[in-house]
């Protein structure tokens, strides 16, 4: 029952998030959301834009926040996690090289 | 039941206006928003501070609410006999909200204008949840047990295929595996979302994989082949006469699976000097001292 991860159109996104067609179409132009495809009524979705739109959600009810402020948070959060990963990386091979009687 | 004190809750005085509870809100909204907080308990505490700022900013509510403070029982509140428990209530797009917020404001207009809860439709809650997978397990198909409880009436187990290739972060989709539907709407849905458990040897980069193998400075003078494990069996791997620390080797298709390709296997060079040396060992080093005048610090000397 799972595994075909996720090919979803623009109404399944909607539907599943509650994000409404212009914002959602607004995301994918700043490239916030990722879409397969030419244009609106050919593009398809994977599973993680699906976590993007609810956490899109999330943030413009629970904050109240308009589409620029929406989609700047969004893209900085984006950033901050793969410095997170990038960084935790980094460490954790620094921590193999530095490693005494390796 | 305990009662909730919404004032405090927003750190705010019970004759605040309503523009300071919204700045209240919005404060620390931006600390414990779940999505953006590294704080310890974030979701714990943004939905009490969604709570509070659900009754505190809607007069009507508030208005309710300021009186129970005033002559309720703040220790153990009891609900007086008008304000039956109403377990439609759960259902209404309030199953996140305490116990104590439920016994009142649970009738259907109160519903209508819940932040964060709009009701454009009656879908269950979608849920997200970490699935941690070793390394090894990424190289064939998995398949996993999962016990959960998704806010029905008991746990259910779920067996869920985990596709081999999985990424790091990737999320599987269990259709209706979510919270229940409210008033006969579908359920939400369940995200697993794939974690890499940390490797003791292997460092992953997107499909790459890297592994620092320590040499003896003899081997990396001399050259050799080294055994090196990858995450299916043992490969050799020739390192060539001259090899320094930090150099890298990238040997083709042995790092994770990949849907597409396979990644490769970086393998860094450590060269790695044996315990302090015996007489002999001593004389040999000197042997070598005495015949290469290479220095390591020459470029201080020039510019000293």
């Amino acid at each position: 029952m799972n595994g075909q991860q996720g090919q979803f159109t623009l109404q399944d996104i909607c539907r599943l998030s509650g994000l409404n067609e212009e914002h959602l179409t607004e995301f994918v132009a700043h490239g916030i959301i990722q879409a397969a495809g030419e244009g609106p009524h050919s593009w398809v979705f994977d599973t993680h834009a699906i976590c993007i739109a609810h956490r899109a959600r999330r943030l413009q009810q629970d904050l109240d926040l308009e589409a620029t402020a929406l989609i700047l948070i969004l893209d900085l959060l984006t950033q901050r996690e793969q410095l997170e990963q990038e960084n935790l990386s980094l460490q954790q091979q620094l921590q193999q090289f530095l490693a005494e009687g390796f | 039941m305990e009662f909730k004190d919404y004032y405090k809750i927003l750190g705010l005085e019970p004759d605040t206006d309503e523009k300071a509870i919204k700045t209240a809100y919005r404060r620390l909204a931006r600390k414990y928003h779940p999505d953006i907080s590294k704080e310890p308990d974030a979701e714990k505490k943004f939905k009490e501070m969604a709570e509070a700022y659900e009754v505190l900013s809607d007069s009507n509510k508030r208005a309710e609410y300021d009186q129970l403070r005033r002559y309720g029982n703040k220790r153990s509140f009891e609900p007086p006999p008008g304000w039956q428990q109403n377990e439609a209530g759960a259902q209404e797009g309030y199953e996140d909200f305490s116990e104590f917020f439920r016994s009142f404001f649970t009738s259907a207009q109160h519903a209508q204008n819940g932040p964060g809860k709009a009701g454009f439709n009656a879908r269950g809650q979608d849920i997200e949840m970490e699935l941690p997978l070793f390394l090894e397990e990424t190289l064939q198909e998995q398949t996993r047990n999962l016990n959960l409880n998704t806010g029905g009436r008991a746990d259910k187990t779920l067996k869920v295929k985990i596709p081999a290739g999985i990424s790091d972060g990737e999320r599987i989709r269990l259709k209706g595996q979510g919270r229940p539907g409210i008033a006969g709407g579908p359920a939400g849905d369940l995200y697993l979302r794939i974690r890499y458990a940390p490797h003791p040897l292997f460092l992953v980069s997107g499909r790459d994989l890297s592994l620092t193998v320590p040499i003896t400075p003899w081997e990396a003078a001399l050259g050799t082949t080294a055994t090196v494990p990858t995450l299916d069996g043992k490969i050799k791997v020739k390192i060539a006469a001259g090899s320094q620390t930090g150099q890298k080797l990238r040997i083709k298709g042995k790092g994770l699976h990949g849907k597409k390709a396979n990644g490769d296997l970086l393998v860094i060079l450590k060269v790695t000097m044996p315990p302090k040396p015996d007489a002999r060992e001593s004389e040999l080093w000197q042997a070598l001292a005495a015949h290469n005048p290479f220095n390591p610090r020459s470029d201080w000397e020039k510019s000293t």
